[in-house]
């Protein structure tokens, strides 16, 4: 069926922010999908607020909106581009919701939008629980549904659950990611979850089923076309049973543990599923979960639209679903689509895989304190890695090395030091408990001589992943046996270790020698890494899309490029403070050395990502960032093509750690020497008195009394952080001692990233209270030239974490010779550096004084904002300048090297606090977001506003504004309370503030008790006539709360009233220069109105 | 020689590689360690007393693969219980991409002849149900694949597939690079090989003279010795007879055919006054091993009944109906097998996916110039292949693919019943 003529503009909506159980995947299906309908010729009309994104890079789509995913906002799009169709299918549930908003409002029937790739009827269908339920019960498959109910009220649910009886699992509908979800064991805990999933679910509609927690879980990706043909793309299985959300499981590929018949009659009914939901064509994922005991299957639920999972099955099988779904909502058929690994065969086939596939989530429990590192129906993680492996052992310990948790494998590593260190019953009772590290308990338990059976009963795994599990324990015993003689560890030994998944550094743990000493001899004894396709047809022809995976195979399929090839190391799973921004830039450099004739060669770990789409490089290792893996894939290219050199100055910290352990001589751009120099506390402060650069006052330590001297000396209050590390990890700002031998045992007791040693030591600094905090990205050439990429200026003050902090392009407080002595001084250390490539420096500005806080000679986590917010293509220069082109040759080529447009540009953070109800919300040093909006305006107002309704702050309009103030706060609280009052809104505020600013004059309606934790649950009690803020914001008449805390003690205080409003989804800005911002961006949004420009007009 | 653990250690099979001789010892701790890279360990997967599982003991010993182009595959036996399993076997090596049904390959006659090599990543996962075996026995000559898994999971698992090939006397062969054989085959096309645990040099001497299936009549050893009938599945159906001609059927063809007729299985060699005096409605040529050039007799029997009886056939049956109407077969380079393959309708451009095993396959062009006319039905998708075509005139309908699947996709398996429902005029209310 050829294509529809009918179209010839879509509307594609991205998926906004990253947001845990929305990743960089819907970057991977927007970028397939602009790219598909821009090669047949339609005009593609892009909405989405994330500027880290490709997808939202100018050249993919005519017209890119970084605006708000609002209904106000699209329809406003809409207006003004009066779109043929609308495709809501690649942008996850954001995009879904929204699209079925415009349709429920009339706005798609209004302007004549056709939605395709779903029709509103079948997401409605699928969407909902209650009518999926009836539909597979009127098809005739009552048997594989689940028992339960539907509940409105909390009276439905009573109802309910009398019959069903507890423990039942309760699911809120329209939800992402699984928030709300939960199995409630009593009538208590019932009752308190049925209130937050009815809160939780924007329609109040709550699934109550029997739990079948426990069951075995799958997962089957689905694709339709308009001629009914059906394939099943992936099959997934879950290592993690029913219990654990599946974004936060162990997933294997393909199906391990089903006979073919079971698997049939499952592939049958995802069919049978499709079509009664009608999902004319697209992908979409069915999953199920089977009874071990009696086979029973039922269908757990159905997404029609690309989703996670999608993004897994893609990569797991080289099956490009979203490109494939783009033009099959286009009209094409299966048959009619080439498959692109084999030219010759179509796209109507199955993929066969002749290898395992493991994903394992990456979480990030140690940054929200007091949350705990429990696993359940509601997805936490907020990252992923995947491995391929010609077995489940391979496949699993790669996937455990690529999750980046400093962990060598499946234990037989120095990580493994704290499962040893349990008692066996703490081991026992741990293994009961779904966890990050329970797959590392369960390899402790098999090896202590637990039973699988025991282990089984503790954690409802699959038997028959527990017995590889012990068949990866049973050979570490075995080479523990042969240890530490290394004479017995021989070719044959060897390759068994390596079969069973062990690599070279858990074998030099395991034997007592170097990593060094083991590839050494591995190397001698004729065991060389061999890479295998990923050839979706399981060997039975020729792969041309060179995608690939090590193993210990007998040779290597890789075809060595003549042209001069450069390896790009990526920046493995998302985590907070290394994410998709990151894999932008790992991209952004592929296609610019592309561009130029290069062949680029990508190493990630993440299926979620554009780098790891097999068509991004000119060669694809799906392959942990763990460094014997790195050298592996060096030693292949460097014996085949013809290898130019090592980018590490893309992916983030991840391959900036292993740089150091590379050959000097191939590290493009920025050498190995500099990045130390950088990094390393004394040579930079050296450095910087060498500039005559200020800097905050600072010092390096190792031991608690080396921290509490330097404090002394540098004065309180100062920040204390690890050195090398991003996102702030472990950072705090503490005002006394007491605070900082508290911080510091802290940092001492992570076991991981923060280890402390004359390496990697503590860095103790003065902190700059009220200072403004400035980024700037730059790019410096060999010849010396440094480009400016942007000067970055925070809206929340320096002591927030950058990565958490709204901030604006160009700055808006600072004076232009500030700016200027900003700009010499990263010349000038950019130049002293000796600096090719990216730099990113921050600055405290405190009294026009400018301080240096850190340089950083690599990509940043702005440098996708600066890119989108001026157009100058920063990665790509850089790229460009790493293989040595200069600035002058790349202006002289067109390339934009200066900002277009007088547009303002503001970055906000998007935090999970909604995810991790036991967090406190109030923004520090350490980086908690998980994603980025930017908002795009002609004035800093606008933009700040559109930057806050994109990361889902609802600016009100109208209403009460509770104001509890920290007393240096106090000052500026009352210009803003007397913007308040002339926008006409009334104020609540506490004691102290109430009377600051009553006796400034400023009409205060109500007066605020502070929250005593004594009297907590006392509601609507009031003391002296005050209001309890927590009664006052359960009354919901407050429409914002600005809350900032009293200075950097204890933050108990207040931590309350953030809590009620994070769960009444009432705005709360914890800074007052983020809320001066906000007021202003009411005042400005009351005046002009809301208007949407795409980015190509703000570039020309 | 197996190699064995200790007595009383019920040693378990371990992810071995080592096709060197190797020798056992036996340490304190209970973990008994071969020079070969051999480990066992302490507890025996037959102590696992979760019902899904099933464990036994299994042994291990290195052995070779080589092709009769002296191509050559390091890797190992595997047996349960240290049975006598015959390790030189030779016959042609074929390939197989389903990622699910070993079960049902191991037991489908039409392999017969030939060892079938798995491509899926570990084998023996789910055990042996036997509620999917698809005959009386074991037909491959060997298994081979890259991985065996030594526990089984599945609630219907009654034993290990290790446990079966070893009733069988058929061996399984691993811990090989099966991926880089699956290339070569992909290139030279399916050829003899052989398996052996002796020296490869002189096993290479030995498969110099082997031969393919090609000029084999492999049908008669696989057939049915004496007939057998299936009773209607609805009582009052009017008196029809499909007669089924056991070329190696499958249990679950047989299944898929079922229907308001009696149905009777029959010898290959039954000639067409036997078939007649059977009284058959239709007539349904099974799947079967081998070329189908090299069944001259059968192909007389078909044409002398061509459009005197209806007739339906599948695999190595369209292949036999192709020559019995003077078209002529070849041989496909590696052949099709798999649960994957595409396959258009011709008549809607709809794309069926479906389970194939077949070597040989309906030369197109020879098609075209028949006496009767013959129309192309159905088509691969993956490289043209006649997968289906059929005979108004002389009411017949053949496809090239297993519609009964088993395993692979159920989409086709009422396909077979309802063009027999068709070709009996029982459409319009006879049938359910």
């Amino acid at each position: 069926m050829p294509r529809r003529t009918t179209i010839a503009s879509v509307l594609v909506i991205g998926s906004g922010p990253i947001v845990i159980g929305q990743a960089s995947e819907f970057d991977y299906s927007g970028v397939q999908a602009c790219r598909v309908l821009r090669q047949e010729g339609l005009r593609v009309i892009l909405a989405n607020s994330n500027p880290a994104t490709i997808m939202t890079d100018p050249e993919f789509a005519d017209a890119t909106y970084l605006e708000p995913l609002t209904l106000e906002v699209m329809t406003k799009i809409i207006e003004r581009e009066r779109p043929d169709a609308l495709l809501p299918t690649l942008g996850g549930q954001t995009a879904l919701n929204l699209a079925m908003e415009l349709d429920a409002s009339g706005v798609l029937a209004r302007y004549g939008v056709t939605m395709i790739g779903a029709r509103p009827e079948a997401i409605g269908v699928a969407e909902s629980r209650e009518a999926f339920k009836e539909l597979l019960i009127s098809m005739g498959y009552e048997h594989a549904t689940i028992k339960g109910g539907i509940a409105h009220s909390m009276e439905d649910a009573t109802e309910i659950v009398r019959t069903l009886g507890f423990p039942v699992m309760l699911r809120p509908s329209y939800i992402l990611g699984g928030a709300g979800t939960g199995i409630a064991h009593s009538q208590t805990e019932f009752l308190s979850m049925m209130e937050e999933g009815l809160r939780a679910s924007p329609v109040n509609e709550v699934l109550i089923e029997e739990s079948i927690a426990g069951w075995k879980e799958f997962e089957l990706e689905v694709m339709r076309d308009a001629n009914d043909n059906c394939v099943v793309v992936c099959s997934i299985e879950n290592l993690d049973p029913m219990g654990v959300h599946t974004g936060d499981s162990i997933t294997v590929a393909p199906i391990q543990t089903l006979t073919d018949q079971q698997y049939q009659q499952m592939r049958s009914l995802s069919f049978a599923v499709l079509r009664g939901v009608g999902v004319e064509t697209g992908g979409s994922n069915v999953q199920f979960a089977v009874d071990p005991a009696t086979g029973r299957m039922v269908v757990v639920e159905m997404n029609p639209r690309v989703s996670r999972s999608s993004a897994l099955a893609s990569k797991a099988t080289g099956f490009p679903i979203a490109k494939i779904a783009t033009k099959l909502a286009l009209g094409y058929t299966l048959d009619e689509i080439q498959n692109d690994i084999t030219v010759v065969t179509p796209a109507s086939f199955e993929p066969a895989l002749d290898y395992v596939v493991v994903k394992i989530p990456r979480w990030v429990f140690e940054k929200f304190e007091g949350v705990p590192e429990v696993l359940s129906t509601s997805m936490q993680s907020v990252g992923e890695a995947m491995a391929i492996g010609r077995s489940f052992a391979e496949a699993l310990q790669k996937a455990l090395r690529s999750i980046e948790r400093s962990r060598d494998g499946l234990n037989a590593d120095a990580g493994e030091r704290e499962v040893r260190a349990l008692s066996d019953d703490e081991l026992a009772a741990d293994l009961a408990v779904a966890s990050p590290r329970r797959i590392f308990l369960v390899a402790e338990a098999l090896y202590r001589g637990m039973s699988i059976e025991f282990v089984h009963a503790k954690t409802r795994i699959d038997p028959w992943f527990l017995a590889e599990i012990e068949q990866i324990v049973a050979t570490r015993r075995w080479l523990e046996s042969l240890a530490p003689d290394l004479e017995q560890l021989g070719r044959q030994e060897l390759l068994a270790a390596r079969r069973a998944g062990f690599g070279d550094a858990q074998l030099a743990y395991l034997f007592g020698v170097d990593l060094s000493v083991i590839r050494d001899r591995r190397v001698r004894l004729g065991l060389l890494t061999t890479y295998q396709s990923v050839d979706t047809c399981a060997g039975e022809f020729e792969a041309h899309t060179p995608y690939f995976y090590s193993s210990s195979e007998e040779d290597s399929e890789v075809t060595g490029f003549d042209a001069p090839t450069v390896i790009i190391l990526g920046s493995g799973p998302n985590r907070i403070g290394q994410g998709i921004e990151f894999d932008y830039c790992c991209v952004h450099a592929s296609f610019a050395l592309r561009d130029l004739g290069y062949r680029t060669v990508m190493v990630n770990s993440n299926p979620e990502t554009v780098s790891t789409d097999y068509d991004t490089s000119s060669r694809l290792y799906m392959e942990p960032l763990a460094l014997e893996h790195v050298l592996d894939v060096i030693e292949m290219e460097r014996s085949r093509s013809n290898l130019v050199g090592v980018f590490v100055a893309f992916g983030g910290q991840t391959p900036l750690k292993l740089a150091r352990h590379l050959d000097p001589d191939l590290i493009l751009g920025t050498s190995g020497t500099s990045i130390d120099r950088a990094e390393d506390r004394n040579l930079w402060s050296a450095l910087c008195d060498s500039l005559g650069i200020l800097q905050p006052p600072g010092a390096t330590v190792t031991s608690l009394d080396e921290a509490r001297a330097a404090a002394r000396k540098v004065g309180y209050p100062v920040l204390i952080r690890p050195s090398y590390v991003l996102g702030g990890r472990a950072m705090e700002i503490v005002s006394n001692e007491q605070d900082l031998v508290r911080s510091f045992l802290r940092l001492a007791s992570l076991s991981d990233e923060g280890q402390i040693s004359q390496s990697r030591p503590v860095l103790i600094d003065h902190f700059l209270e009220d200072a403004v905090e400035v980024d700037v990205d730059a790019v410096r050439d060999a010849t010396g030239e440094v480009l400016i990429g942007g000067v970055m200026e925070h809206v929340e003050e320096a002591g927030i974490h950058s990565g958490d902090s709204a901030c604006v392009l160009p700055p808006v407080t600072l004076a232009p010779d500030v700016i200027e002595r900003i700009e010499a001084i990263i010349k000038d250390v950019a130049n002293e550096l000796g600096v090719v490539g990216l730099i990113n420096m921050q600055f405290g500005v405190k009294d026009e004084a400018v301080y240096v806080i850190e340089a950083n000679p690599r990509a940043s986590r702005t440098v996708p904002f600066v890119a989108k917010a001026t157009g100058i293509p920063l990665a790509k220069i850089a790229a460009r300048v790493m293989v040595g082109e200069t600035l002058a040759d790349l202006r002289a080529s067109g390339v934009t090297t200066t900002r277009r447009g007088s547009h303002y540009s503001v970055k906000e953070a998007v935090l999970p606090f909604q995810r991790f109800p036991m967090a406190d919300s109030i923004l520090g040093p350490e980086m908690r977001s998980t994603g980025e909006v930017m908002g795009v305006d002609d004035s800093f107002e606008l933009a700040f506003a559109k930057s806050q309704i994109a990361a889902g702050t609802v600016l009100p309009d109208t209403g009460m504004v509770f104001l509890s103030l920290a007393n240096r706060d106090k000052a500026s609280g009352l210009t803003l309370a007397r913007q308040l009052v002339d926008l006409g809104f009334e104020l609540a505020a506490t004691y102290g503030t109430a009377g600051f600013l009553r006796t400034n004059g400023v009409p205060i309606k109500l007066l605020v008790d502070k929250v005593h934790e004594e009297r907590v649950g006392e509601i609507g009690t009031a003391r002296d006539g005050l209001v309890d803020a927590v009664w006052l914001l359960n009354s919901r008449q407050v429409s914002l709360v600005i809350n900032t805390p009293e200075g950097s003690g204890p933050r108990v205080d207040g931590r309350r009233i953030r809590a009620t409003a994070q769960r009444l989804r009432v705005p709360c800005i914890t800074t007052i220069s983020a809320a001066l911002a906000a007021v202003g961006g009411i005042g400005a949004l009351r005046a002009t109105g809301y208007g949407v420009t795409p980015i190509q007009e703000y570039h020309r | 020689m197996p190699e064995r653990s200790s007595a009383g250690e019920g040693g378990d099979y371990g992810t071995i590689t080592s096709p060197a001789a190797a020798t056992s010892q036996v340490n304190g701790a209970g973990l008994s360690v071969g020079g070969g890279g051999e480990w066992r360990t302490r507890t025996p997967h037959r102590s696992i007393a979760s019902p899904t599982v099933v464990g036994e003991e299994l042994w291990r010993s290195p052995g070779w693969l080589v092709l009769r182009d002296g191509t050559r595959f390091a890797g190992e036996f595997v047996h349960s219980s240290g049975g006598d399993v015959p390790r030189a076997v030779t016959a042609e090596v074929v390939f197989n991409t389903a990622m699910s049904g070993y079960e049902e390959v191991v037991s489908d006659p039409s392999y017969y002849g030939q060892m079938v090599c798995f491509t899926t990543a570990q084998l023996g996962n789910y055990g042996v149900t036997e509620t999917d075996f698809q005959s009386a026995r074991v037909w491959v000559s060997a298994v081979l694949a890259p991985r065996y898994t030594i526990t089984v999971s599945n609630f219907a698992a009654r034993r290990s597939l290790a446990a079966l090939l070893e009733t069988w006397r058929v061996p399984l062969f691993v811990n090989f690079d099966a991926r880089r054989l699956v290339r070569h085959l992909r290139d030279v096309g399916a050829i003899p090989g052989v398996l052996t645990n002796e020296d490869p040099d002189v096993a290479f001497a030995s498969v110099q003279d082997a031969v393919g299936t090609e000029g084999k009549n492999l049908v008669d050893a696989v057939s049915t010795d004496s007939s057998y009938t299936l009773a209607p599945i609805e009582h009052g159906a009017p008196p029809h007879r499909l007669v089924v001609v056991d070329y190696g059927v499958k249990r679950a063809m047989l299944a898929s055919l079922r229907g308001p007729w009696e149905i009777t299985v029959v010898n290959a060699n039954l000639g067409a006054d036997d078939l007649r005096a059977l009284g058959p409605s239709a007539i349904f040529l099974s799947n079967g091993p081998g070329d189908p050039e090299a069944l001259g007799d059968k192909v007389a029997t078909i044409r002398e009944l061509l459009g005197e009886i209806p007739m339906t056939g599948i695999c190595l049956g369209h292949q036999l109906l192709g020559l019995a109407l003077g078209a002529r077969t070849y041989k496909l380079k590696f052949g099709h097998h798999g649960s994957n393959h595409p396959v258009a309708r011709l008549a809607d451009r709809s794309v069926a996916i479906t389970a194939q095993n077949h070597n040989y396959a309906v030369d197109e062009e020879s098609l075209a110039d028949l006496a009767h006319g013959v129309e192309v039905t159905h088509r691969n998708l993956f490289d043209g292949v006649v997968e289906g075509m059929r005979c108004d005139e002389l009411r017949l309908v053949s496809v090239q693919y297993h519609p009964e699947a088993a395993p692979g996709p159920l989409e086709e398996r009422g396909f077979m019943a309802s063009q027999i429902t068709r070709l009996m005029g029982l459409e319009g209310g006879a049938h359910a």
